[in-house]
C-alpha cells in the first residue's frame, strides 16, 4: 500500500508512514525495511530490546538520520533530504533519549526553545520566531482546524505544575523526572501533531513514571498522536492504541495490546 | 607614584586584550572553533578602517558605521561558504583552514595596502588626558576601556535576554540537539561569527588609532586574545575582561622592571595561569 492511500484499520490517513525504511551508522546498518503507519491522534508504542533498532527509527523518522527517498513520508510529504531542523518544523518533536536538556538554560528558557519548532511561529523561520519572542513581529495565527488549547508555558506548567516554581533554576539542576518533565514540555512548546518520546521511564522510580504517563491522555486530548519507545513492556503496551515490536532492525510483531498473548510478544521481544 | 600609573595603563590596555578575544571566545563557545585568522581579522577590520577614513574623509570612530555591518556580513558569510563544511568530530580541519585564511589575509593586505606601517588618526582625542593628582589617564586608553566593557556587557546582556542569546547558549551547550528545536545550527554559527567580526571591527579601529598597524600584526594580536581567553576561563565574558586586564597589568610591570620584558612577562603571567589552574580563572563553557 502506498502512503497516500487509507489505512485499512482506522480509515484515517497516516500522519506518519515508513515504507522499506533502512538507516546506516556508516557501514552499519541498523534498520532493515521497517513498515510503520500512525494515524491522526493514535498512539502507538515501539518495544524492543537494546539494539533492536527503536531509537533509529526515532532519528530517522525526524530526520537526523538520512533516508531514502520515499521511506518517510510525514503529512503526506516526503522528508528525504530534508535537514532534522526542517522535518521539525513540520510538526513533530522529539524527547530524545536521556532527555537532554540544555545545562547553561533555566528551567523556562529549555521550555522556550522548544517552541521554537512551531510551525505557526517559526513559519518563516527560527529566526522570526526569535523575532516573534522579542516581541519585534507578530507570530503566524495557529492554523484553524487546531481546536485543542495550544500549549504555551502556562499549559506546561498546568501539566507539571513542579516545574512552574522551579522556573529559575537550570534544567539540569533538577531531579531525573522533574527533568524528564521538561524535556516532554519542552516538546510540547512546538505544539507538534506527532510526539516521538524515546525511553522516557528510563532510570525513573516506578512512582514517578506513572506521574509522567499520567500527563499522556492530556497530550493526546490536545490532538498529538504520540510514539512511545519503550524497553518497559508493560508501561508501553498500557498507553497504547497499537504496538510495533522490532528486534534486530526489523518488525518482529505489530498488533493492538489486547490481541497478543504476552509469550507472542516475548518471543518477538527476545527473538526465541 | 610611577607603579600605580603603569598598572593603570596596564589596566586600561587590557579592556583592548579583553576586546580581541570576546570574539576568539564567543567563536570558540558557540561551535569550538579555534580560529586562528581571528588576529588577521582584527587587522582587516583596521585596514578597513583606513580605506574608509581615507575614501571618505570621516572619523576613525565614525567608520565603524560602515566597517561592522561590513564585517557582518563578512563573518556570515565566510562560516556559510567555508568554515561550516570544516565544522564536525575533527578538530584539525578548522584549524588548518583558519591558519591558511590567515595567511591569505595576511598577503591580501599586503597586496592591496603594502607593508608600510599605518595609522589611523583620531585627532585630538589621541593625545588628550584627565590629571588626577600625579596621575594622568590618558583619553583614549580611557575610551578605549569603557568600549570594552560596554561591548562584554552588552555581549553579556545579549546572551542572557535575547532569544538569539538563548539560541547560542543552548548551542554552545549541545549542538547537536538544537536542529530537534526547529533551528538550523548552520545559521546560528553564522550569525555567531557575523558577531565576532563585528566585535574585531571595533577591536581593530580602537587598535589603529592606538599603535601603528601593519598587514603581518594579526598574529601577536591572536596570542594576546589567546592568552586573555585563558586566563580568563573559556567561556566566560567577564572572566575574559579579567584576563584582558590581568595581561594588561604583568604587561605593564613588566615594562617597568625593563622595557625588554613587557611582552614576556604577560606570556609568563600566562603560563603561570595555564600550570596552577588550566581551566582559566572563571570557566563556564562546559564540555560535553
Amino acid at each position: 500500500m502506498s502512503a497516500a492511500e487509507p489505512m485499512a484499520e482506522t480509515g484515517a490517513r497516516p500522519v506518519l508512514a515508513t515504507r522499506g525504511l533502512e538507516a546506516f551508522y556508516g557501514d552499519f546498518q541498523a534498520l532493515f525495511g521497517i513498515d510503520f503507519d500512525l494515524a491522526e491522534g493514535e498512539t502507538v508504542a515501539i518495544i524492543g530490546a537494546n539494539g533492536a533498532g527503536k531509537t533509529t527509527f526515532l532519528r530517522a523518522v525526524c530526520g537526523v538520520l538520512a533516508t531514502a527517498p520515499g521511506a518517510v513520508t510525514l503529512f503526506g510529504e516526503q522528508t528525504a533530504g530534508k535537514p532534522a531542523h526542517e522535518v521539525v518544523r513540520m510538526g513533530v518533536a522529539m524527547t530524545p533519549e536521556g532527555r537532554q536538556l540544555f545545562p547553561s538554560l533555566t528551567v523556562e528558557e529549555n521550555l522556550k526553545m522548544g517552541a521554537l519548532a512551531d510551525p505557526a511561529a517559526a513559519s518563516g523561520g527560527w529566526v522570526e520566531a526569535a523575532r516573534a519572542k522579542l516581541g519585534l513581529a507578530q507570530p503566524a495565527p495557529a492554523p484553524a482546524d487546531t481546536a485543542a488549547p495550544r500549549w504555551d508555558l502556562d499549559g506546561v506548567y498546568d501539566l507539571f505544575p513542579i516545574l512552574r516554581e522551579r522556573r529559575d533554576h537550570p534544567g539540569t539542576a533538577l531531579s531525573g523526572g522533574q527533568q524528564q518533565m521538561v524535556a516532554i514540555g519542552r516538546s510540547l512548546m512546538s505544539n507538534p501533531r506527532i510526539l516521538l518520546c524515546d525511553e522516557i521511564s528510563l532510570g525513573l522510580a516506578p512512582t514517578i513514571i506513572k506521574d509522567i504517563y499520567a500527563a499522556m491522555p492530556e497530550i493526546r486530548a490536545r490532538g498529538a498522536a504520540i510514539v512511545v519507545v519503550e524497553q518497559d513492556i508493560q508501561q508501553a503496551l498500557a498507553v497504547a492504541d497499537r504496538f510495533y515490536c522490532f528486534q534486530e532492525g526489523r518488525v518482529s510483531l505489530t498488533g493492538r495490546p489486547g490481541e497478543a498473548s504476552l509469550d507472542d510478544i516475548a518471543a518477538a521481544y527476545f527473538g526465541a | 607614584m610611577d607603579w600605580i600609573n603603569a598598572i593603570l595603563q596596564g589596566v586600561l590596555v587590557g579592556g583592548l586584550f579583553a576586546l580581541f578575544a570576546a570574539g576568539l571566545s564567543l567563536i570558540f563557545g558557540v561551535m569550538r572553533l579555534v580560529n586562528l585568522a581571528h588576529g588577521d581579522l582584527i587587522v582587516l577590520g583596521a585596514f578597513l578602517a583606513l580605506a574608509v577614513v581615507t575614501g571618505l574623509g570621516l572619523h576613525p570612530l565614525l567608520s565603524l558605521l560602515i566597517v561592522a555591518p561590513v564585517m557582518f556580513a563578512l563573518g556570515y558569510g565566510l562560516q556559510r561558504a567555508i568554515l561550516n563544511r570544516t565544522l564536525g568530530k575533527d578538530l584539525l580541519p578548522p584549524l588548518v583552514v583558519t591558519f591558511g585564511l590567515s595567511i591569505i589575509i595576511q598577503n591580501a593586505l599586503l597586496e592591496v595596502f603594502s607593508a608600510d606601517t599605518q595609522r589611523l588618526q583620531a585627532g585630538p582625542m589621541e593625545t588628550a588626558s584627565l590629571q588626577m593628582g600625579a596621575i594622568s589617564i590618558g583619553a583614549f586608553p580611557l575610551l578605549t576601556f569603557i568600549v570594552a566593557v560596554a561591548v562584554i556587557g552588552g555581549m553579556e546582556l545579549f546572551m542572557r535576554r535575547t532569544a538569539l542569546g538563548r539560541v547560542f547558549r543552548a548551542t554552545s551547550d549541545k549542538a547537536e540537539i538544537v536542529p530537534l528545536m526547529g533551528v538550523n545550527p548552520k545559521q546560528v554559527f553564522a550569525i555567531a561569527m557575523g558577531v565576532s567580526l563585528v566585535i574585531c571591527a571595533i577591536a581593530g579601529v580602537l587598535l589603529g588609532v592606538r599603535t601603528n598597524f601593519s598587514p603581518g600584526a594579526g598574529p601577536a594580536r591572536l596570542l594576546f586574545a589567546f592568552e586573555a581567553v585563558i586566563i580568563g576561563g573559556l567561556g566566560s565574558l567577564w572572566g575574559t575582561l579579567a584576563g584582558g586586564v590581568i595581561l594588561g597589568v604583568s604587561q605593564a610591570i613588566g615594562a617597568k622592571i625593563n622595557p625588554g620584558f613587557q611582552i614576556l612577562a604577560g606570556h609568563i603571567v600566562f603560563l603561570a595561569v595555564l600550570v596552577v589552574r588550566p581551566q582559566g580563572l572563571f570557566p563556564r563553557t562546559r564540555d560535553k
